[in-house]
């Protein structure tokens, strides 16, 4: 029992610090964006990495998403004669939830460890205390340009997820199951409104926050040489995924009083 | 080129204790070290030399005590206040510490770029003079991750010395190398400290390269200072300790 307790004792305590660490280095973040200290030509690289180099990942994950859940929403829909509501649920949850959130789970598996893992590497290799020896602020040079690139890229990205995600539904729905296509497109069009592409697009702005201040803090306090870039690496996706799945839930009760969902008319 | 006066030591520590944990790194080291000089910090594995040479350009900060870098008191600055003191050292790390995906011209290239200079001649120039220096001409081209260990170090001493530093820290500047680079790279860090008359502070526990390049010697154990002075006083030392030392390594004494 102690030790169950000591346990939880713990993991509370880490994340009280995790909580504080986080708000610290975002607070450093703004510092330097508002000084105007920004090294543009690192951001365009992020961009690379992140946005350009995300492209597959998030449109495979959101077209088989979309496609699975049409199928399984038109199998319960149709036994009630409700095909016809496949297309508005589909669209809803995509832009909603589904998008945003496997997005934003797919980029922290793909760039949120290799951030952790190229900055602990960084930490362990002592190329970071060599910045700092250098007069360069490991943050201005390490956080702020993947900073900036995640903010700009994740949100491309959630919209690509639900775009591909309801192109693909629309396919398997109409293509595989019959359903007439102007019915479908019709339906989503009507029950899907801009409230629901901007609540999925502001989840990803601050799951893109989320996914960086995480990732990049684990990075700078790796220590213990190539274990400790391995422990970094997983407590870094571990956190990330279970915070954006925390805040998404958070996101969605405030959300839902500024942008509800269209009431569907079938 | 410095500012400070010659009789002023370029860093100056007092009672600086420092622990990771619960165990104690530095135990109240207090020392000087003179300007325009070479001081080797000497002492076995663990007595808390290289996190000695971290707080002296504030990489490191201590639990209490003093450290002055010609004599400005650096251990209550921040980060960002640190940058023009930082910008009088320079510091060549144990394994280099050169980044991955630059090429060996931008690594050098990196500390005057962000000194904001911005002229890409002056800069190539720059590069290629350090590069001479170092004895790797024409290197420029070159990934870190293709280079040997001595060239690694001899290029991270280009990276440190490429700004004109009025100071050079070296952490194990011979660690890993054969003894015959091991007397290359202490000779070049003589030759450069000579050149560019700096105060350089080199952390080791390789006799050899101590004899090559030192004017001053410290020496630690325990994180604590156990000598400080010149080389034939350490020499001619009679404390256990230290003779202990020196026949382990084989440097008679």
């Amino acid at each position: 029992m102690t030790r169950i307790i000591q346990k939880f004792g713990s993991w509370a305590l880490d994340f009280v610090a995790l909580f504080g660490q986080a708000g610290n280095l975002l607070f450093e973040v703004l510092l330097t964006i508002v000084k105007g200290k920004v090294r543009w030509g690192l951001v365009g690289q992020q961009i690379v990495k992140i946005g350009i180099g995300s492209q597959l990942v998030v449109i495979i994950t959101g077209a088989f998403t979309g496609a699975v859940f049409a199928a399984q929403a038109y199998f319960k829909f149709n036994e009630l004669g409700l095909g016809s509501a496949t297309g508005p649920v589909v669209s809803v949850a995509l832009c909603r939830e589904l998008g945003p959130v496997l997005a934003a789970l797919m980029v922290t598996s793909r760039v949120g460890s290799a951030m952790t893992a190229e900055i602990g590497t960084m930490r362990i290799h002592e190329q970071v205390d060599a910045l700092r020896s250098m007069g360069v602020y490991p943050v201005d040079y390490l956080v702020v340009p993947r900073m900036i690139a995640m903010v700009i890229s994740l949100p491309i990205l959630v919209g690509e997820a639900i775009a591909f995600g309801i192109l693909a539904a629309d396919l398997l729905t109409v293509q595989g199951f019959g359903l007439p296509q102007a019915w479908f497109r019709h339906q989503v069009i009507l029950a899907t409104g801009a409230g629901d592409l901007l609540t999925g697009l502001i989840k990803g702005l601050v799951f893109s926050v989320i996914i960086v201040l995480i990732c990049c803090n684990q990075g700078l306090k790796t220590t213990q040489g190539a274990v400790g870039v391995g422990k970094s690496t997983t407590k870094a996706v571990v956190d990330t995924s279970l915070a954006i799945l925390i805040v998404n839930l958070v996101l969605t009760l405030i959300l839902n009083q500024f942008l509800p969902v269209v009431s569907l008319s079938l | 080129m410095s500012a400070v006066s010659s009789s002023q030591p370029f860093f100056s520590l007092n009672e600086v204790k420092t622990r990771y944990g619960i165990k104690k790194v530095l135990r109240g080291v207090t020392l000087q070290i003179p300007q325009s000089q070479t001081t080797v910090i000497l002492g076995c594995s663990g007595a808390g030399k290289s996190v000695l040479l971290k707080h002296l350009n504030g990489l490191l900060r201590p639990d209490s005590g003093s450290v002055r870098v010609c004599g400005e008191e650096i251990t209550a600055l921040s980060e960002r206040q640190l940058v023009p003191i930082r910008r009088k050292i320079g510091i060549l790390f144990q394994d280099g510490a050169l980044f991955d995906s630059l090429t060996v011209g931008e690594n050098i290239a990196f500390p005057l770029q962000e000194r904001g200079i911005q002229d890409s001649g002056q800069i190539t120039a720059a590069v290629a003079k350090v590069l001479e220096e170092v004895e790797l001409p024409g290197e420029q081209a070159k990934m870190p991750s293709t280079l040997s260990g001595g060239m690694r170090k001899r290029v991270a001493l280009a990276r440190a010395l490429v700004s004109r530093p009025e100071c050079l820290l070296c952490d194990e500047p011979t660690a890993g190398l054969d003894p015959v680079l091991s007397q290359t790279i202490s000779l070049l860090i003589r030759r450069m400290t000579e050149d560019h008359r700096l105060t350089s502070v080199v952390v080791s526990h390789d006799l050899e390269a101590m004899r090559l390049i030192a004017d001053h010697v410290i020496f630690l154990l325990e994180g604590r200072v156990r000598y400080s002075g010149d080389l034939a006083g350490l020499e001619q030392c009679e404390d256990d300790v230290i003779r202990a030392f020196f026949s382990a390594k084989g440097g008679g004494g």
